[in-house]
């Protein structure tokens, strides 16, 4: 008995130790038949974002690991892997994002964290609007409920009031990872702008078979943009409210959601390629700019600036176009 | 022990078969677990709110006797970081065969990788036919990743053992290291890992070695398979491991999924 009494407390004398840290805190998501569906019924679409996925792992991998690597490993190497591979061959199921980017998991979980919970929540919204089990009023309903439960989750969620553009294009680290790798970025934007048109063909067309026309529509569009980089990568970073504008009328607080996330995707390549910020201070940084980017109250604009802003921008052909069948091409 | 989690792990099999796709996060392959298909394990429990079934089954082959067991298994990510599972080790034949016994376990990720430190969790196993006559196990467990590849060990001691030495289901400690790689394309871990072990007070000290791989084959199903092999006189036999684990929720159970 003493044994077992010492044993138990050694053992949580370590625990609470090491529990200053904290644990991953991972969450399942929402079940539901719909899960999978999109997966299922559009393969060639979905298998794509897990190509993407290890893109966004091992941008970030490569910043924080090499910081003085020369431009051409992202540029060149990884681009033409992605391009020329990958994304041509892509993973069956999600990337294991840990296994490609361990050390930038280690020193930023918490942004790992709340871009895995918004990546959740896109791939949910796909497969709610892929289940044609479901009618139009239904998956609408679910998508609304789908952002309510990643909304309550107030630990890891980016707020749905649309931040100012000025968080990504004004501060002191701002615009250096555009600057010094535009292939790269515009490969991310190209990525960003399939990631929300998408959905504009899953919403616009009125059955399985033209839905199914407008998604390889959109895909050869995406194909079409990796000719020649950048020139034909988009230029400023595609806005949900102009390249979905259906998507975006339906599911405004989705939709603002992923332009935080992705000005915060592109806000973490600016703070890890910037070297006015010290190694030493990236993870504090990024802390701060997932803590604004988590804050509704400050630094917003209204939505109605939101749906003009891509405009301000400099119009949305230049993210890529309107997506669609129906959309406006660049 | 043995009743009582057989009634629970059989209901949630059956259930777990129509509630379809619903599912984890595809990257289940790299959750490793004792047997399945090595005995040294990774520090991470599963996700909140999921609930992993997993249905191993191995041979021991030594000398000329075949010894077949199975070992279901359901594990529930019942809070933050903290894991708890109920299972059966049911023996299916072979002369000398342990006989079938009942399983609860515990998992406590106390702390995620970080810069400077490896993830690090502790859990605690009882085993045997009946909680009076239950082995009790607790473990560290600490994982470190390289690039693609993670490093495990294990270290385990039995804080409690039935008087009677025969009716152990545990040795009376065992530590082991392991090391995995992620292929990430193809959804597989290849695993390798070493344990040394000792029965009982007097017994000479075990070295196994095994290997094996864990491959996603749907967004919610993995398969695994493996073999082990004793290296010393006292054990020198071959178990070859295979398996499924499929991963689930009850929306019922989770903030806001009740509707």
């Amino acid at each position: 008995m003493k044994r077992l009494t010492r044993t138990l407390l050694l053992l949580a004398g370590v625990a609470a130790e090491a529990a200053a840290q904290g644990g991953r805190d991972e969450e399942f998501y929402l079940p539901g038949r719909f899960n999978w569906t999109f997966l299922e019924r559009y393969p060639e679409a979905a298998r794509l974002f897990n190509g993407f996925d290890y893109g966004h792992a091992v941008l970030y991998e490569t910043l924080v690991t090499k910081p003085n690597a020369p431009v051409s490993e992202l540029e060149d190497r990884e681009f033409n892997f992605l391009v020329g591979d990958l994304l041509r061959r892509p993973p069956r199921f999600a990337v294991a994002e840990e296994a490609i980017m361990p050390n930038y998991s280690r020193m930023a979980w918490r942004a790992k964290m709340m871009f895995e919970r918004a990546h959740v929540l896109h791939r949910q919204i796909y497969d709610a609007h892929a289940d044609e089990r479901l009618s139009e009023a239904e998956r609408h309903a679910l998508v609304e409920r789908l952002t309510d439960h990643y909304l309550a989750d107030r630990r890891y969620a980016f707020t749905d009031r649309p931040k100012a553009m000025e968080l990504m294009d004004d501060q002191y680290f701002s615009q250096v990872f555009r600057q010094r790798y535009p292939k790269f970025n515009g490969l991310i934007w190209a990525y960003h702008w399939l990631q929300v048109g998408l959905y504009e063909s899953l919403i616009e067309e009125p059955d399985s078979a033209s839905r199914r026309a407008g998604l390889r529509d959109n895909l050869a569009r995406f194909w079409a943009m990796t000719d020649q980089p950048p020139s034909r990568l988009p230029s400023v970073m595609p806005m949900t409210s102009a390249v979905a504008p259906q998507f975006s009328r339906h599911h405004p607080r989705a939709a603002v959601i992923f332009d935080n996330l992705h000005m915060m995707h592109d806000i973490i390549s600016d703070i890890l390629a910037s070297p006015k910020v010290a190694g030493a201070d990236k993870a504090k940084v990024i802390g701060e700019a997932l803590d604004e980017f988590q804050d509704g109250g400050k630094n917003v604009v209204d939505m109605e600036h939101w749906w003009m802003m891509a405009d301000h921008m400099g119009g949305v052909a230049k993210m890529g176009g309107v997506a669609g069948r129906k959309g406006q091409r660049p | 022990m043995f009743a009582s989690i057989a009634r629970p792990l059989v209901a949630a099999a059956v259930l777990s078969i129509p509630a379809g796709p619903p599912a984890w996060a595809q990257v289940d392959y790299r959750n490793l677990d004792d047997g399945r298909p090595t005995r040294v394990t990774d520090a991470y429990p599963i996700e909140r709110f999921a609930f992993e079934l997993s249905v191993p089954y191995r041979v021991g082959l030594r000398g000329d006797v075949a010894r077949q067991r199975a070992a279901p298994h359901l594990d529930y990510g019942i809070a933050p970081n903290l894991m708890i599972g109920a299972g059966l080790d049911l023996a299916l034949g072979g002369r000398g065969s342990e006989p079938s016994h009942g399983r609860l376990s515990g998992l406590w990720n106390a702390r995620r990788e970080t810069v400077s430190f490896p993830a690090v969790s502790v859990a605690v196993e009882a085993s045997g036919r009946s909680l009076a006559s239950a082995t009790v196990l607790a473990a560290a467990i600490a994982t470190r990743s390289v690039g693609r590849s993670r490093f495990h060990a294990n270290v385990a001691a039995s804080l409690a053992a039935p008087g009677n030495g025969t009716e152990r289901t545990e040795p009376r400690w065992w530590a082991g290291v392991a090391w995995d790689r992620t292929l990430f394309r193809t959804s597989t871990v290849v695993i390798a890992d070493l344990t040394v072990s000792r029965v009982d007070t007097g017994l000479p000290v075990e070295v196994i070695i095994g290997a094996g791989l864990r491959r996603q084959v749907t967004p919610t199903l993995v398969f695994h398979g493996g073999l082990a092999q004793g290296l010393t006189n006292s054990n020198d036999g071959l178990e070859v491991n295979l398996g499924l684990s499929h991963a689930f929720a009850v929306a019922g159970l989770m903030r806001g999924g009740r509707r």
